[in-house]
C-alpha cells in the first residue's frame, strides 16, 4: 500500500471540508424518514457530474457513513427506522427512549457505529490488496457468476419471494440493454428514438426508482405526532464500553462479512447481528425487546462494519456490496474510472483517496454523532407534507442536470411510478437497479465466455474446470436453495415435527 | 460523562394512515390476505411488457442470430421474467386478495385506486405533470418551482398557507444557493 496516497485528504482541505459536510448531512438524510443514502448518493451522482473526481467521491463518502448512522437516530427517537440499516437498532432503541434513556442509547449508537466503522476501514485497507490479487485469476466466467451472484442476493433478501427478486433484476439487465450495442453497434429496443440511442441513463433510473418512487410511497403515510421525552448521558463511560466488547467485536466482524457480500449491506448485518447478541447474550440487563443495550451495541456496530466490508468487492472486483456501492461505481464511471481488479493498481491514489475518506468519515461521525444534538431534533421534525414535495423538485433537478434535457425528468418520473408499484406490490427495486448498472459487466463475460467455449452448455461446463468457479457456483447454488420457498417450506414443515415430537 | 438534559422529540406513531385501504381495513379485522388489491392485474400487466419485449427480442433475434449476436441477452432476460410472471399468474389464481369478496366491479376498481393512488399520490403526480408542462412551455423555474412547492405543501397538510410559504422560499433560496452557486447546476 502506498501510504502517501492516504495523506491526500490532508493536502486538500476543501476534501476534510467536504467529507465533514457530507457526514453531517448524511446524518440528517439518514435520520430523516423517507430520505435514505442510496437516494441522497444518487441526487448526488447527478448534482456532482462537473466536479472534480476527488471532491465528488469525498462528498458521497461522507454522505454514506452519515446515512448509515443517521438511521439509528429516528428509530430511537420516534421508533420509525430512517435508513433499513437500523430497522434492529430501534427493537431496543426505542423503548430505551420510552424510559427517558434516549440520550444513553443513541451515544452507544454513536460510539458502537465509530467503532464498526473503524474496523470496517481497517478490513478494507488489509482485505482489498489481497482480494484484488486473487480477482487478477477470475475469468469471464467468474465474474458472470459474481454478477449473477449479486443480483440474487439482493432480491432474495428482504423481500417476498426471490422469484421476485429475479424479476426485478432481470428487467434491470433488460433496460440496460437498450440503446446501440458496444459489440455489434445494433441499435436494440429504441423503436427509432434518437434519445434511447445511448441507452437508458441509469442515474435517471437510480433517481426515479430511489428518490421520486420513496416520495410518493411516503405520501401514504403522512400523519404523526411528536411527543416529549428528556434526554441525558450521551457518552457512554469506558468501563461500559469495555463491557461490550466481546458482542462488539463479534458483531464487527459478521458486519465486514456480510458487506463484502455482493449484494448483501449494513441492513443485513444489522438483522443478523442482532438475532445473533440474541442467541448469544445469556443474561442481558434488560431483555431484548425491552431496552437491551446490547440490542443497540450489536446491529449499530455490524451495520457500519459493513460499510469497509461493502467497498471490498466494489473496489476489487466491481461488484457493488450494496445499494450505495452500486451508486458509487456509477459515480466512479461517469467520472472515467473503471472499479475492478485493476483500478488499484491503475489507480492506486483513488484506492487510497477513498480510505482515507473513510476514516475522516468516521471521525466526523463521532464528532457530529456526539453534538448537535437540539439541531438535530428540529430537522427530524420536518413535516412529511413539507418533506416530500422538498424531496420531488430535488429529484427533478437531479435528472435535468445530467444533461440538461427535460426529456430525461419524464424518463425519470416513469421510474420513479413504476418504483412506486413496485414498492406497493412488494417487488424489490434493488436487484432492477443492480441489473441495469451491471448490465454492461454481465453482457461482456457473457459474449466472452460463449466466444470462448462456443456454446452456452461448453460455458456451463466450464464452471466446473476452475476451483474458483466451482466455489462460486456452490455459493450460488447454496443461496438459491436456501432462499426458494421449497427450502423454507421444507424448513417450516421440519420445525413442527420438531416441535410435535418434543412434545410427545 | 458529558451529561445533556435536552427535551427531545419523541413521535408517537398513529395508527392512522391517509390512505384507508381495504387491506389495511381486513388486516385490523384479523383477516390475512395472500395478495394486495390490484396485484393480479399488475402481475398480468408486467407479464404482458415482458411478452412483448420477448417478442421484440425474438425479432431482434432473427435479424442477428447467433448465440455472441446482440439478442441473446434481451432474449434471456425478457423470457426469464416472462416465465417467473406466468407461474406467478397461475398460481395467484387461487391466492385470496381483499377484493374476493366484493361483488360489484366498480367498488373493486375503486378498491384498487384507493390502495396504489390514494388522493395524495394523485394529487402529486397531477402536480408534477403540471410542473413539467410549464417547465416545457419555459415558465421560469423559480416561478414554477414555488408554485409547485406551495401548491403541493398546501394540499397535503391542508392549509397553513403562511408557514408553507415561508417553507417554500426557504426552499427556493436553498437551491439558488447550494445548487445554483455551489453545484453550479443548470436549472431546468
Amino acid at each position: 500500500m502506498e501510504l502517501q496516497y492516504l495523506l491526500i485528504p490532508f493536502k486538500e482541505p476543501l476534501l476534510i471540508l467536504l467529507v465533514a459536510a457530507g457526514t453531517f448531512f448524511g446524518i440528517y438524510v439518514g435520520a430523516i424518514p423517507g430520505l435514505s443514502g442510496t437516494m441522497a448518493v444518487s441526487l448526488l451522482v447527478s448534482l456532482t457530474f462537473g466536479w472534480e473526481t476527488n471532491s465528488a467521491i469525498a462528498l458521497m463518502i461522507g454522505v454514506f457513513i452519515g446515512a448509515v448512522y443517521g438511521g439509528s437516530r429516528s428509530a430511537i427517537l420516534l421508533n420509525i427506522p430512517g435508513a433499513p440499516a437500523a430497522v434492529a437498532t430501534g427493537f431496543d432503541g426505542y423503548p430505551l427512549a420510552q424510559k427517558g434513556m434516549a440520550g444513553k442509547a443513541m451515544g452507544v449508537a454513536t460510539t458502537q457505529s465509530f467503532i464498526g466503522t473503524v474496523f470496517g476501514i481497517i478490513v478494507l485497507m488489509f482485505g482489498a490488496p489481497f482480494v484484488a490479487g486473487f480477482a487478477m485469476k477470475f475469468s469471464s466466467v467468474d465474474y458472470l457468476l459474481l454478477a449473477i451472484m449479486g443480483m440474487m442476493m439482493v432480491g432474495s433478501l428482504g423481500c417476498k419471494s426471490l422469484s421476485r427478486g429475479i424479476v426485478a433484476a432481470s428487467i434491470g439487465v433488460f433496460l440496460g440493454t437498450v440503446g446501440m450495442d458496444p459489440l455489434t453497434a445494433v441499435n436494440r429496443f429504441t423503436f427509432g428514438n434518437p434519445y434511447l440511442n445511448s441507452g437508458v441513463n441509469f442515474i435517471v433510473a437510480l433517481i426515479g426508482l430511489f428518490g421520486a418512487s420513496e416520495a410518493l410511497a411516503q405520501m401514504t403515510l403522512m400523519d404523526i405526532k411528536p411527543i416529549k421525552q428528556k434526554v441525558d448521558k450521551i457518552i457512554p463511560s469506558f468501563r461500559e464500553s469495555v463491557k461490550y466488547l466481546p458482542l462488539t467485536i463479534r458483531s464487527a466482524i459478521v458486519g465486514v462479512l456480510v458487506g463484502a457480500l455482493p449484494g448483501a449491506g449494513g441492513d443485513i448485518a444489522a438483522l443478523l447481528t442482532y438475532d445473533q447478541a440474541k442467541r448469544t447474550v445469556k443474561h442481558p440487563e434488560v431483555p431484548f425487546g425491552q431496552g437491551a443495550i446490547e440490542g443497540i451495541v450489536a446491529p449499530e456496530t455490524a451495520n457500519n462494519a459493513a460499510i469497509g466490508g461493502a467497498f471490498i468487492p466494489m473496489l476489487t472486483l466491481g461488484i457493488p456490496g450494496d445499494a450505495v456501492t452500486a451508486v458509487l461505481i456509477g459515480a466512479l464511471t461517469v467520472h472515467g474510472l473503471r472499479p475492478g481488479p485493476n483500478l488499484m493498481t491503475d489507480t492506486p491514489a483513488m484506492f487510497n483517496l477513498i480510505v482515507s475518506c473513510l476514516w475522516l468519515g468516521a471521525f466526523f461521525l463521532l464528532v457530529f454523532g456526539l453534538t448537535g444534538i437540539k439541531i438535530f431534533t428540529k430537522v427530524v421534525e420536518i413535516p412529511k407534507p413539507m418533506l416530500m414535495p422538498i424531496i420531488l423538485v430535488l429529484s427533478i433537478i437531479g435528472a435535468y442536470a445530467i444533461n440538461n434535457s427535460l426529456y430525461d425528468i419524464y424518463w425519470m418520473l416513469a421510474f420513479g411510478v413504476l418504483g412506486y408499484f413496485m414498492k406497493r406490490f412488494d417487488y424489490p427495486i434493488g436487484p432492477m437497479v443492480l441489473g441495469t448498472i451491471l448490465c454492461r459487466l454481465l453482457e461482456t463475460n457473457f459474449l466472452r465466455g460463449v466466444m470462448l467455449y462456443n456454446t452456452i452448455p461448453g460455458l456451463f461446463m466450464s464452471i466446473f474446470r476452475s476451483p474458483i468457479s466451482i466455489c462460486l457456483f456452490l455459493l450460488m447454488t447454496f443461496l438459491f436453495v436456501t432462499n426458494s420457498s421449497v427450502y423454507s417450506n421444507w424448513k417450516k414443515k421440519r420445525s413442527v415435527k420438531k416441535a410435535q415430537s418434543s412434545q410427545a | 460523562m458529558n451529561t445533556l438534559d435536552k427535551e427531545l422529540f419523541i413521535v408517537e406513531e398513529t395508527s392512522k394512515t391517509t390512505d384507508k385501504t381495504v387491506s389495511t381495513a381486513s388486516q385490523n379485522a384479523g383477516v390475512h390476505y395472500d395478495l394486495q388489491p390490484g396485484e393480479k392485474v399488475f402481475t398480468v400487466l408486467l407479464f404482458g411488457i415482458c411478452a412483448f419485449f420477448l417478442y421484440q427480442s425474438y425479432k431482434l433475434w432473427k435479424a442477428n442470430p447467433g448465440i455472441n449476436g446482440p439478442a441473446i441477452i434481451p432474449l434471456i432476460t425478457s423470457g426469464l421474467p416472462a416465465l417467473l410472471l406466468g407461474a406467478s399468474l397461475i398460481s395467484n389464481i387461487w391466492k385470496k386478495t381483499p377484493l374476493n369478496g366484493i361483488p360489484a366491479v366498480s367498488e373493486k376498481l375503486n378498491a384498487v385506486r384507493e390502495y396504489l393512488f390514494s388522493n395524495n399520490v394523485l394529487v402529486a403526480l397531477l402536480a408534477i405533470f403540471v410542473y413539467c408542462v410549464l417547465l416545457s412551455f419555459h415558465v421560469p423555474f423559480y416561478i414554477d418551482t414555488g408554485l409547485f412547492l406551495w401548491g403541493l405543501m398546501m394540499y397535503l397538510s391542508r392549509g397553513k398557507a403562511v408557514r408553507n410559504l415561508i417553507a417554500t422560499l426557504l426552499c427556493l433560496a436553498f437551491i439558488a444557493v447550494v445548487f445554483g452557486l455551489l453545484f453550479k447546476v443548470v436549472m431546468p
